[in-house]
């Protein structure tokens, strides 16, 4: 399979099942040509020849009535719509062919078939849902895409609802993707670049930038990335994201993974990549910092004053999510009298008779939290609330009744618990979820200076890191005062006339020549 | 990165000291008194409220009164904690009780042990009781039968009379500079208990204090002249009743309520080419009437007389502070701090402590009255 080593050609490939005239232009690049003086026969036993014990790949015999020259059709049957065979192949072919050649069928049009003489080509071709075509003239042969049309409905994400806004989501096919994308970008500067990465998993894979604002560097990088890729298979689009993403060990997501179209299609605008994939749902955009976390398609669809109050709202429950636990920790075990007077002995009522430390007590219940949340993820809806009463109830009630865990605990516990589903990315709010665990210890340990080294190494961490060569902390760190009206606020739409610095888009500057009306007074 | 992975847990694991301190395995102080035993020991008094956890989320507090003597306070707190299972902190203390014998001796030798503590609470209240301090904080008060424990109590006493003027805000940190301020003294709430059934504390007035010995008491409510007189311009509800006339012959027509809207406070110290001292307080307070029985308070003249009287009878009320704050020999009000800062070479040759009694010093208050209430 010679073309993976030489992934440029990969796009010519793409490009001549789709324009023929690319095929000739193949040909001469093409290593293995037929040669002469086969048999049809030879020709598709070789084709066979790989897929030996497979029983969907289908060979169909037909004899011409005109001139008693025999047709093979080879299609694998589980991908192909025996409908469209029918109708493209058969139906023209019975009709026409005893007046005239295929060739000159293909050529007026009534034929929807590409004419290939590479032969190496046929066998991805038909792992792509085409059928071949093989006549006597063995010199090529011809191929129609027949792919079965296994789509499912377009519909609203479920881990990324909204309450306004377009209510489409991607599904696992590509070109309804990129449908879905195209809908809302109207530019011929959308630039669609298609990928297969995995040896045996041929996983398609689209590259889409806006051509005039994003960056052509990083753009490179993303691409030299993903040419990079060397593997058997690339299952999910989870695979990749670790395959092209900078620092594997950190917390932090490093891509914006997003089943929204209006997502994509915003943050194309601002300067960013996307990668579309075949087969899942998922997209990713690169590359992000931060703060694209935490942006919802709904803070634009409100008023900004309420997205902005949103968008505040999130950022602080990082530091609930992060620090709260470990700020209890610390006051009851170090810093006890920080603790106002008045609250003091209610706090230490219900502490007195805990038998274990701060600690183990909030590690219990962070714990039982996550198990709760794993096994609801995992459950069909209907004992899924089941485990809701059992976890919340149960274990929230008689937990404090035994005496096991303190009153207040279950409080910090459960705030912590929302302010970390509050993050509009699954991911960060994983990321967020995780990382309470060191900051626990730390505070056990040192108290709040154990809390402040912690966000120290964080803030470092932060400041260091970089995707695809954009800084992750950007607006922060390089500051950007301009861009922290669309990261910690979300500043009104006639406002956001240029792009966010860290993207180094190549126009920079955003139209945005909004609210020019008149007043009548 | 090696190095790293060794010496991280050898930070955390060889470093001796861990300084945590669990809130559930301390015993909290809520108040501190402190006597002295006839052969001097210091006997240290301690409130340590229990919670008792009855169920889940309700909790009852119950105070139990420790106390123990010993040669030092600090002496007096170890074998305190000696007394009681863990330890005893004072993070949250909330008032610090002198008795009244132990005030006139000395306190900062009892205070020590707090401003050596980086953990005490140096906003906890001070106050110096009538009789012992451990009578005050071991006494079922009434109110702590309900809410919570006797340093709340205590405390909350003490910050409603600072909020009616009775007595001048002061706290552990605020009083340590005047203590060591050989131009001016200081004035703590002065608690009296009182009752028999039912059980209550009251901030009778003030108690003076000179350098670090309790030197007598104003009461209440002429201790409300003595905190307006400090400079305070104004608390939550700085306010007095006066008796203005003897005329009326229903007593309760004789008297006037006010509440003082703002003060202004004019101080001056002076010394003659003779070298004779003379200190002078004017007061311009703006008042409410809130209380008249007489009525007829829409008529300016009306006003006008109330104004004349009460300034009269307040002048009077000032100077009579004045002069006992003289004759105890305690000055709070700072009239040595002016004498160091504008006259430092007169105040050098003085012994301030004998000079201070025979300073000339007058008050006068000029009433103005601004309000006088919703009724027309």
């Amino acid at each position: 399979m010679t073309f993976f080593k030489k992934p440029k050609k990969l796009k010519q490939i793409i490009a001549s099942v789709q324009k023929e005239d690319k095929t000739e232009t193949y040909n001469e690049v093409g290593e293995s040509q037929i040669e002469q003086k086969q048999t049809i026969e030879d020709i598709v036993a070789q084709i066979k020849e790989p897929f030996a014990s497979t029983e969907d790949l289908i060979t169909q015999w037909i004899e011409l009535p005109s001139d008693d020259s025999r047709v093979a059709l080879l299609y694998i049957e589980s991908i192909i719509d025996r409908k469209l065979i029918q109708d493209q192949i058969l139906n023209p072919l019975f009709e026409l062919s005893n007046e005239i050649g295929m060739d000159s069928l293909r050529k007026m049009g009534k034929l929807d078939l590409t004419k290939h003489t590479d032969m190496t080509m046929a066998q991805s071709l038909l792992l792509q849902s085409h059928t071949l075509v093989f006549t006597e003239d063995t010199a090529c042969f011809y191929s129609v895409s027949t792919p079965v049309d296994t789509k499912r409905d377009i519909t609203e994400p479920d881990n990324e609802t909204i309450l306004r806004g377009a209510h489409d989501g991607f599904i696992e096919n590509l070109s309804i993707n990129l449908a879905l994308i195209r809908k809302r970008l109207k530019t011929p500067k959308l630039k669609v670049k298609y990928y297969r990465v995995g040896k045996e998993t041929h996983t398609t894979i689209a590259v889409v930038y806006v051509d005039n604002i994003a960056n052509p560097d990083y753009v490179n990088e993303v691409e030299n990335r993903i040419k990079s890729i060397e593997a058997d298979g690339i299952y999910a689009p989870g695979n990749l994201e670790e395959s092209i993403e900078d620092r594997p060990f950190s917390f932090f997501p490093q891509m914006v993974s997003t089943e929204r179209p209006d997502r994509v299609a915003a943050n194309l605008m601002e300067g960013r990549i996307a990668l579309v994939y075949d087969t899942s749902p998922t997209a990713h955009i690169m590359p992000v910092n931060f703060f694209t976390f935490y942006q919802s398609v709904d803070d634009y669809n409100n008023r900004w004053i309420i997205g902005s109050f949103f968008r505040l709202i999130r950022l602080f429950s990082f530091f609930i999510a992060i620090g709260l636990p470990a700020v209890y920790i610390a006051t009851v075990s170090f810093h006890f009298e920080v603790i106002p007077f008045g609250l003091i002995l209610l706090i230490k009522s219900s502490l007195e008779d805990i038998p274990y430390p701060p600690l183990f007590e909030a590690m219990l219940m962070e714990l039982t939290i996550e198990l709760i949340r794993e096994a609801s993820i995992r459950l069909p809806t209907r004992i899924g609330s089941t485990i809701a009463i059992v976890g919340g109830l149960v274990i929230g009630d008689a937990v404090v009744k035994a005496g096991l865990v303190s009153n207040l605990m279950i409080i910090i516990v459960a705030v912590t618990a929302i302010a970390a589903y509050i993050v509009p990315s699954n991911e960060m709010s994983a990321a967020v979820r995780i990382l309470r665990f060191p900051f626990m210890i730390a505070a056990a340990t040192m108290g709040f200076v154990g809390i402040v080294f912690g966000f120290m190494i964080l803030l470092f961490h932060l400041c260091r890191l970089y995707t695809f060569g954009a800084p992750y902390f950007a607006p922060i760190a390089p500051l950007s005062l301009k861009d922290l009206k669309d990261s910690i606020i979300r500043a009104p739409f006639w406002v956001m006339n240029r792009r966010p610095q860290d993207l180094d888009a190549q126009k920079r500057s955003l139209d945005n020549q909004v609210r020019k009306w008149e007043k009548k007074s | 990165m090696k190095k790293v992975t060794y010496l991280l847990p050898i930070l955390f694991l060889l470093t001796g000291c861990w300084d945590q301190t669990m809130l559930n395995q301390t015993k909290l102080i809520t108040a501190g008194g402190f006597d002295y035993t006839k052969d001097d020991k210091v006997i240290g008094t301690a409130a340590v409220p229990q919670a008792v956890a009855v169920e889940a989320g309700q909790s009852k507090v119950a105070d139990l009164i420790f106390s123990s003597t010993g040669f030092t306070a600090r002496q007096t707190r170890l074998r305190l904690d000696r007394k009681v299972t863990e330890r005893l902190e004072a993070s949250k203390n909330q008032v610090v009780v002198f008795g009244e014998k132990a005030a006139k001796k000395d306190i900062y030798h009892l205070l020590d042990v707090f401003y050596r503590d980086p953990k005490s609470a140096l906003n906890a209240k001070l106050a110096v009781s009538k009789g012992r301090a451990a009578d005050v904080i071991s006494t079922k008060f009434e109110e702590t039968k309900t809410s919570t424990g006797v340093g709340e109590y205590l405390r909350d006493s003490i910050i409603s009379a600072e909020e009616s003027a009775t007595v001048p805000k002061e706290n552990i940190q605020t009083i340590c500079p005047l203590m060591f301020d050989p131009g001016q003294d200081f004035a703590l709430p002065y608690l009296e208990p009182m009752g028999d059934k039912i059980k209550t504390v009251k901030v009778g007035g003030v108690a003076l204090f000179n350098g670090h010995k309790m030197v007598g008491t104003i009461k209440e409510p002429l201790s409300v002249v003595y905190t307006m007189m400090t400079g305070e311009s104004s608390t939550v509800f700085m306010s007095t009743t006066k008796k203005i006339s003897n005329k009326k012959n229903q007593n309760v027509l004789n008297y006037a309520t006010i509440k003082v809207q703002k003060n202004k406070r004019h101080f001056s110290v002076k010394v003659s080419p003779t070298g004779e001292i003379s200190a002078q307080i004017k007061l311009k307070t703006k008042v409410v009437v809130t209380e008249y029985p007489p009525d007829k308070l829409s008529s300016p003249t009306e006003i006008e007389k109330l104004e004349k009287a009460l300034s009269k009878r307040l002048s009077k009320d000032a100077q009579e502070v004045i002069n006992r704050l003289q004759k105890m020999n305690s000055d709070p009000y700072g009239v040595g701090r002016k004498m160091i800062a504008f006259h430092y070479p007169t105040w050098k040759k003085l012994d301030w402590a004998k000079e201070y009694p025979k300073t000339k010093f007058t008050a006068s208050i000029d009433v103005n009255i601004v309000d006088s209430g919703i009724i027309e």
